[in-house]
């Protein structure tokens, strides 16, 4: 054997070992996807049926219910709260990092405990502020509860982006007659793109997966998904099929957006080639 | 088209004096190169020209205006960064672009700008890269480029070869004076690098510890430097210094070394200053006006072969006089007439016509 065919077979292996370790992490999603299309006898068949003629039966039944609303709000409530978080955390992470107040260690480490906090130390706490301003059940609520959490991940995260960019490339767009701002936005925000992406699906996740406060601010106009979806398990029974159905629908919009904007994760990930 | 006067500069970062009294003036189309060893402000001299700096004391000008309170961006000044900071996220063609827009211009002249300078530099068939995918030596002409694009009144260049092999930096040296002559714009180059410094200047400024050591052209900084520190600094290698006296004797001026002693010529006593007698100094003599020797002559001084350095037609030479005394000297390959080897006995000729005296105590030149 040479080593040419060791060296192919070695990967061929390796291969196989990324196929495994990939599945097992798969599994559980692809069985609710699965699920899904089950009707409740398939579901419940032992041994697992691998195959079976697929029903959209618990696509029709979950849409025409709640959850059609609820899935929306989450959307919704995400949707504002990421774009909020991410904007004023770039220009709070900029400023943090150009312009660093006096004692900007304390502000930054302060705001970095708001993240902290445990969720449940502060529901009740969020409870009694909204129900005083009237915005109980309301989707402003929760796009302001979440990027309270989301600003302050995003200015650590974007902090450490722009303390990368060399001073250079600002001096050189000052020269060349940019504001300020400009500057910001045409030379510093292009170069943390990553870091921006990764913020952005960071602050997406959190907000669509976010249960506790989003479960005692909301009762039924703002309700979100998670919340809709822990309510599919009543006492009279737990319908699997439509939890499943309504995961699957929710998980739909996170994989679009990752798809999206992989491209730039990955950039994240080999992060530090800025330097130039 | 401006010229550039710095009037008693002071730029202090916090309590740390990086700048001391800086004045100096660069004329209208003139190339000033201002070189000095690392940390001896040049950097900042330069970034306080361009505004990004600004200086705690004393006025800059271009012309005859104050522009202490222009903003960096109204300057109209082009600078090229060491680092190049060629934007990565953009092509050479979109950094060109780049200065351009800022100043919102019509999308024709823009275009028009930026062929001028492909040509100007050839880059042509580069235009669509990102700077990540270009050699060392086309990131310092995109960096150049850049500078360029806008026509700038001022060209400040902080130590644009710095990152460049020696062989290309030979070829952009000479580009770079041709092009800055062709555009006639007022230029002010900071290197670290002596021979840069010789070979590109109309002016040298010589920087040390955050103050002007002297200001001339390159054949006044070689052959009068102002110092001992600029006599170190200019020339490779290094100048030779030892310590002597001068003395009276029998009417003659004479230089008395432990190992030596010289009579100086009418033209040196006349070019020394009046108290310039009965005083101890420091003899400085450049490599290159050392005569070595295998004969004994008149006042020649023995010493013993210490290292030799073989250039391609030159040697460089270091010649031990006795124990921590040693002398370097660079003569050429004809002109030496024998093959030098370690510990040869040779004799060392040193013209008084071209000895240098400074004050052993404030390294101030004597004449």
């Amino acid at each position: 054997m040479n080593s040419d065919t060791r060296e192919t077979i070695r990967k061929v292996l390796l291969f196989i070992l990324t196929i495994l370790i990939t599945l097992v992490f798969f599994l559980p999603l692809l069985w609710v996807v699965m699920s899904s299309f089950k009707t409740r006898l398939d579901l419940f068949a032992i041994p697992p049926k691998w195959i079976f003629t697929p029903t959209l039966e618990n696509y029709i039944g979950i849409l025409e219910s709640d959850f059609k609303q609820q899935l929306l709000n989450s959307l919704i409530i995400a949707a504002f709260s990421t774009v909020y978080s991410v904007t004023l955390g770039s220009l709070a992470a900029y400023g943090f990092s150009r312009y660093p107040p006096k004692s900007g260690n304390f502000i930054l480490f302060w705001i970095l405990s708001l993240r902290m906090l445990p969720v449940i130390a502060v529901v009740v706490p969020f409870y009694l502020v909204f129900r005083a301003l009237g915005l109980l059940d309301t989707h402003l609520a929760l796009v302001l509860v979440y990027s309270i959490f989301n600003i302050s991940f995003t200015i650590w995260l974007l902090k450490g982006f722009f303390d990368e960019i060399p001073l250079e490339f600002e001096e050189a767009a000052k020269l060349e007659g940019y504001s300020p701002f400009e500057v910001f936005s045409r030379v510093s925000l292009p170069l943390t793109r990553p870091g921006l992406a990764a913020a952005a699906m960071f602050c997406l996740i959190q907000s669509l997966n976010e249960f506790l406060i989003a479960l005692a601010l909301t009762t039924r106009v703002a309700e979100t998904a998670p919340v809709g979806l822990a309510k599919l398990q009543t006492f009279l029974g737990t319908d699997w099929g439509r939890i499943s159905a309504a995961a699957t629908l929710f998980m739909i919009p996170v994989v679009f957006f990752t798809i999206l904007i992989r491209n730039e994760l990955i950039r994240g990930m080999s992060f530090g080639q800025l330097k130039g | 088209m401006t010229s550039i006067r710095l009037e008693n500069v002071h730029v202090n970062f916090g309590k740390t004096e990086v700048l001391r009294d800086i004045s100096l003036e660069v004329a209208d189309g003139e190339l000033c190169v201002i070189v000095g060893p690392s940390g001896c402000g040049k950097t900042v001299t330069l970034r306080a020209i361009s505004g990004l700096t600004r200086p705690s004391r004393g006025h800059v000008y271009f012309d005859d205006n104050v522009i202490d309170h222009v903003a960096p961006g109204d300057r109209n000044v082009g600078m090229a960064f060491q680092t190049y900071a060629l934007y990565p996220n953009m092509t050479v063609r979109e950094n060109w672009e780049f200065p351009l827009r800022a100043a919102k211009r019509q999308e024709e002249l823009i275009q028009e700008r930026v062929g001028q300078v492909t040509g100007l530099l050839d880059m042509g068939p580069l235009l669509n890269r990102y700077p990540r995918e270009l050699s060392g030596g086309q990131q310092q002409r995109v960096a150049l480029g850049r500078a360029l694009v806008r026509r700038p009144q001022v060209f400040l260049l902080d130590e644009p070869m710095g990152n460049l092999d020696a062989k290309l930096r030979v070829e952009l040296r000479a580009s770079l004076r041709k092009l800055q002559m062709d555009l006639g714009v007022t230029t002010v180059y900071v290197t670290h690098d002596q021979v840069d410094a010789q070979a590109l200047g109309d002016k040298i400024v010589v920087m040390d510890v955050g103050s002007v050591q002297q200001v001339g052209t390159p054949e006044q900084i070689y052959e009068t430097p102002a110092n001992l520190f600029v006599a170190g600094f200019i020339g490779t290698p290094r100048m030779n210094f030892l310590d002597g006296t001068l003395k009276q004797e029998n009417g003659n001026l004479v230089v008395e070394h432990p190992l030596f002693k010289m009579d100086l010529p009418e033209e040196v006593v006349g070019r020394l200053a009046d108290n310039a007698r009965d005083r101890k100094v420091v003899m400085g003599v450049r490599p290159e006006s050392i005569g070595v020797s295998t004969h004994p002559g008149p006042q020649t001084i023995p010493g013993k072969i210490y290292v030799c350095e073989p250039q391609s037609n030159e040697v460089i030479i270091e010649i031990e006089l006795e124990e921590e005394v040693h002398l370097k000297v660079r003569v050429g390959r004809d002109a030496l007439g024998f093959e030098p080897y370690i510990d040869q006995l040779v004799q060392v000729q040193i013209d008084p016509d071209t000895l240098h005296f400074f004050d052993s105590v404030t390294g101030v030149r004597l004449s």
